[in-house]
């Protein structure tokens, strides 16, 4: 498994610096060749890795084999099944570990990650003539990063990796992009760099704290949560280093007032680009929430991120979907859905409850199913026509019938029809979230009502009625249909969403057990805070309460 | 015949810098034999310079690894594990210098040339052993007097005249600030030697506040700021930078720095009686100097480097930037926590000159190899489109920046996170905001180091492609990747 793993995570970086070696010497052609097969590889590897990992945890747990082994304790709430632990540096106080290692969560966004890059780099096929061997290149570190993000177990690991993802897609903007495109990879680094440093400030002041407190492997993430709940952190405190530990995950997402970023990168970001943008990247943000922000601070999630965060989120879903219904351009369009998706992501998270988790986890593997394919599709419609604005385009259903109906199809998972994934996802979000908070869960409810409008009126506008296509410029090849390559492209993710939405099952036996210990530690947090909002009245409201009288 | 013996002893401490000086006289001495009466050499001679000054570098890095730790010793040099570290990092920066220098220089100035690089190396490796004021002193000025040399021999224009008589007067008048204050040390302890000093100090408690100690310290620190490039004492940075070369600008972006943190080091623990820079705590109105100090030098420096037009103007800011961080790491070096080492700002400082010499000498290598004489890169503008014309300098300039930002996966990121670690470890207000500061600034310098970077990539070339002749310096060996 391991060996796996590193072949996972190594094999994208080591095709991008073949490609950028011999990028002189390599015609277009063999450049998408080698980029292909590299990234087809890693998408083999990372199967493999799932089914493995799938047949050594989920299965013999069923089973009641003996489980794998790790080094952590029992009481972390981070307990990655494998692991790969080598010392990498050390420089005073400060030791760093080559921490990698697997969960249920991580395995599968890996996955994600692998079958995304594929379909990327196969809708690139054309559209990328200029300095191609440099796409891919860029397009491939994109993918070792983030494979990086999901297996980092220590923080300044995850950081490392989390910011590594920022170069690549600057690149992949701001040289293959539109118009405006070095303004919007300017804004889009900078916004996000500025969130992720404050992000870093809070996760030092943190280790520092554990490393003042007695803690030897403070960087280390399951040791250091299981420290936390140990000695758990003042309730201010708390609150505070949630904050700004949140600040550049709620960038990265986005969350409503952060989300500016989104559209403009999204706009002028190659296909590609916005195919792992959206699919992946996104998810970095609510995955570093899940990550970091819920296992360590249960007290500030509950005070501040489910009034705050989940406030933030109905405002995302419902001012993200009313920008889609405004949005002329169908790509601007599908990036402030991503806006409205991302906001029923949240809403799921910052419900702090099994199915809210797990609905959140499953909307990240949806949305970047179902965006991811949307995002292919407008691209194969503007290589044709060279448009993206839904006032030019009327009636593609005639020209291009397969490419119709894969796009219904594609908008029904993002809706959320029943029997499709996007309605698991989102219905377990909302229904985590009406547990505790039925105003958000019914204000957010109308986000999907929304979502059905502007979808299906991009889709009726575009695809339906009178067939008008912009005249073709001098020397374009005639349109023809999707062909075999772009079917390549979008039928697994289309499978995909098929499969998810009928058999939800395996994917949440996948997830379910590192869910559970967070969902344990923020109910006893929640019980904790309860008891001593009733034990102030009586005693020294400074007594901590403790775990195991409650229980 | 113990005189003897006792110079004999110390000659013993210092063979590295003694080989070092040794090819600087053998290279002064002969060079004008080998050059005609109107100053015309043989082509090729460079060569033959360079490969000198490469052996010479290498029996001194030999000699170093060889070289004894001789800690608490009296002595006029004391080898501790400091001077051990400094040594390493000069010779081996002073190795890629040399080989910048290479191809920049003209075959008639070549030995002048290379033994000012070796004189200025071995004037640092002397402040880091010297155990004497004196001693420290006479490095510093070894390390300056070969500058303005450098300066002066690159470029042969009004333009280089200016800027090295500018240089050589502000560095004239930090000098005697420094002797000034000097002189102030040894009256106030009576002696010269760093350890008798330290003695000194810690049997009266001098380090509590004695008014003519504080003077000699706030002399010191303004002279050796401007080592430091530290703001208000920058000034001459911007008009230094962009008047010589690419190859003297990189020199002086980092052995000054190092120098100043250096001397800084042997100093001031000494008048504060500690024996190792380790140990010492600075005085919380010390603190408060060198982070108010740094919070400016880094906000100056790249506020302005936001408005330059000028790639050299624009370096010597982010390099006048990159003095406030490493004064951020000694603002923040007395371990205040407890249970945190002291030393822990120290660290990174001493962590962060290596990483920051490699990425700047590698941005100045990739700017003078992907100039010509003819066509050297001033402007901006001049970087054009630069990955069309010269890819591999422009992506060795692209790792070099990325770093300069602190971005991961480059050795830029460790530094700046060291710093940043350290500045959360001191948990002090001051170092709470100077760690938040800190941030803020770098993500103003990641700003202009992105333009850079568009500028190279996604612009078109402003010249017509055509190959020239270009010299390939060996920046490959320069990637900052050290991590």
């Amino acid at each position: 498994m391991q060996t796996l793993l590193f072949l996972v995570l190594a094999l994208p970086a080591v095709t991008a610096v073949l490609l950028m070696l011999f990028r002189s010497s390599l015609s277009t052609g063999n450049a998408r060749w080698t980029a292909l097969i590299g990234a087809f590889a890693t998408f083999l590897f990372s199967v493999f890795l799932l089914s493995g990992y799938y047949s050594r945890t989920v299965k013999a747990e069923e089973l009641e084999l003996e489980k794998l082994v790790t080094t952590q304790s029992a009481d972390s709430l981070i307990r990655p099944r494998v692991e790969f632990i080598r010392p990498w540096l050390e420089s005073g106080d400060m030791q760093l570990q080559m921490y990698f290692g697997l969960d249920g969560i991580s395995v599968a966004m890996i996955a994600l990650t692998g079958l995304l890059t594929v379909s990327a780099i196969l809708i690139s096929w054309e559209a990328i003539r200029v300095r191609a061997a440099e796409f891919y290149a860029a397009l491939l570190l994109l993918e070792t990063g983030l494979v990086g993000v999901f297996c980092a177990f220590d923080l300044v690991l995850f950081y490392v990796f989390f910011e590594m993802t920022l170069i690549p897609l600057f690149f992949l903007i701001a040289v293959w992009g539109g118009q405006q495109r070095r303004w919007a990879a300017v804004k889009f680094f900078l916004y996000t760099l500025a969130g992720s440093l404050v992000t870093l400030s809070g996760l030092i002041y943190l280790m520092q704290y554990a490393s003042a407190g007695g803690l030897t492997n403070p960087t280390s993430l399951p040791a250091l949560s299981a420290w936390l709940s140990q000695h758990p952190l003042p309730t201010e405190l708390q609150a505070t280093l949630f904050l700004v530990v949140s600040a550049g995950f709620l960038i990265k997402v986005p969350v409503f007032p952060f989300h500016t970023w989104l559209p403009l990168a999204h706009v002028e970001a190659p296909t590609a680009g916005s195919v792992v943008l959206a699919g992946v990247l996104l998810k970095l943000g609510s995955y570093g929430f899940l990550r970091l922000c819920l296992p360590m601070f249960p007290d500030a999630c509950l005070q501040v991120g489910l009034p705050l965060i989940g406030l933030l989120s109905v405002i995302g879903v419902i001012y993200g979907s009313l920008c889609a219904l405004a949005q002329t351009d169908i790509k601007k369009l599908v990036a402030y859905s991503s806006v409205a998706h991302l906001g029923f992501c949240m809403l799921g998270l910052f419900a702090l409850n099994q199915e809210g988790l797990t609905g959140s986890v499953l909307q990240m593997i949806n949305h970047g199913l179902s965006t991811g394919a949307l995002f292919i599709i407008v691209g194969m419609i503007y290589e044709r026509y060279h448009t993206r604005e839904m006032a030019d385009l009327s009636g593609l259903a005639h020209a291009l019938p397969r490419t119709a109906v894969a796009m219904v199809f594609i908008s029904m998972a993002s809706i959320g029809l029943p029997g499709l994934n996007g309605f698991v996802g989102e219905f377990l979000s909302l229904a985590g979230m009406f547990r505790v908070n039925p105003l958000y869960s019914a204000l957010g409810t109308t986000g999907v009502i929304l979502g059905a409008w502007y979808l299906l009126n991009a889709v009726r506008l575009v695809f339906f009625g009178e067939l008008r296509v912009p005249a073709p410029h001098a020397g374009d090849p005639p349109v023809r249909d999707m062909n075999g390559r772009e079917f390549v492209a979008l039928a697994p993710l289309a499978v995909l969403c098929l499969w998810i939405g009928i058999r939800p099952g395996p994917l949440v036996e996948l997830i379910q057990p590192d869910l559970n210990p967070i969902v344990r530690s923020i109910s006893d947090a929640a019980e904790n805070r309860n008891d001593g909002n009733s034990l102030e009245l009586q005693a020294d409201p400074e007594a901590e309460p403790s775990v195991a009288t409650l229980n | 015949m113990p005189a003897f013996d006792q110079l004999n002893q110390a000659a013993g401490l210092i063979i590295p810098e003694i080989i070092l000086i040794a090819t600087v006289c053998i290279m002064f001495l002969t060079a004008p034999f080998l050059v005609t009466e109107t100053g015309q050499a043989s082509p090729g001679l460079r060569h033959r310079w360079g490969i000198l000054t490469l052996l010479s570098i290498g029996c001194a890095v030999y000699a170093w690894i060889k070289s004894p730790l001789t800690d608490g010793a009296v002595g006029p040099f004391e080898i501790d594990a400091l001077a051990w570290y400094v040594r390493g990092v000069t010779l081996s920066t002073g190795a890629l210098l040399a080989l910048l220098l290479w191809d920049q220089t003209e075959d008639s100035i070549a030995a002048e040339v290379f033994a000012c690089l070796l004189a200025v190396l071995a004037g640092v490796n002397l402040v880091s052993v010297a155990n004497d004021l004196i001693g420290v002193f006479l490095g510093l000025e070894l390390v300056s007097i070969p500058t303005y040399l450098l300066l002066y021999l690159g470029r042969d224009d009004w333009q280089s005249r200016e800027v090295t008589i500018k240089y050589f007067l502000l560095s004239i008048f930090s000098s005697a600030l420094v002797l000034f204050g000097l002189a102030w040390v040894y009256g106030l302890a009576g002696s010269t030697n760093l350890a008798a000093i330290t003695q000194t100090a810690a049997l009266t408690g001098a380090a509590n506040g004695h008014q003519m100690l504080t003077v000699a310290l706030v002399l010191i620190l303004c002279g050796i700021s401007f080592r430091l490039t530290a703001v208000p004492f920058h000034f001459y940075a911007p008009d230094v930078f962009q008047g010589t070369t690419p190859s003297a600008a990189a020199m002086l972006s980092f052995i000054p720095k190092v120098v100043g943190v250096v001397a800084l080091l042997q100093i001031f623990p000494a008048c504060y009686g500690s024996l190792q820079p380790g140990d010492w705590i600075p005085t919380s109105a010390l603190r408060w100097l060198l982070a108010v100090m740094s919070i400016i030098t880094m906000t100056v420096g790249n506020m302005m480097a936001l408005r330059q037009k000028s790639v050299l103007r624009l370096l010597a800011w982010s390099s006048i930037s990159h003095g406030g961080y490493m004064l951020v790491g000694l603002a923040v070096s007395g371990g205040a926590a407890p249970g945190a080492s002291a030393s822990t700002g120290l660290a990174a400082v001493l962590f962060y000159l290596p990483v920051y010499g490699i990425m700047s000498i590698g941005i100045f290598a990739a700017l003078s190899s992907a100039g010509t004489k003819l066509r050297p890169l001033r402007a901006l503008e001049d970087l054009h489109g630069l990955s069309q014309i010269r890819p591999a300098q422009a992506l060795a300039m692209t790792v070099c920046l990325f770093g300069m930002g602190g971005l991961p996966p480059t050795g830029g990121f460790f530094g700046k996170l060291n710093l940043f670690f350290a500045a959360w470890k001191e948990n002090t207000e001051l170092s709470r905001t100077l760690a938040v500061i800190l941030a803020v600034n770098a993500v103003i310098a990641a700003t202009y180091y992105l333009r850079i970077i568009g500028l190279m990539y996604f612009e078109q070339s402003t010249v017509s492609t055509e190959k020239e002749s270009g010299q390939i310096a060996p920046i490959a060996a320069l990637n900052s990747e050290s991590a």
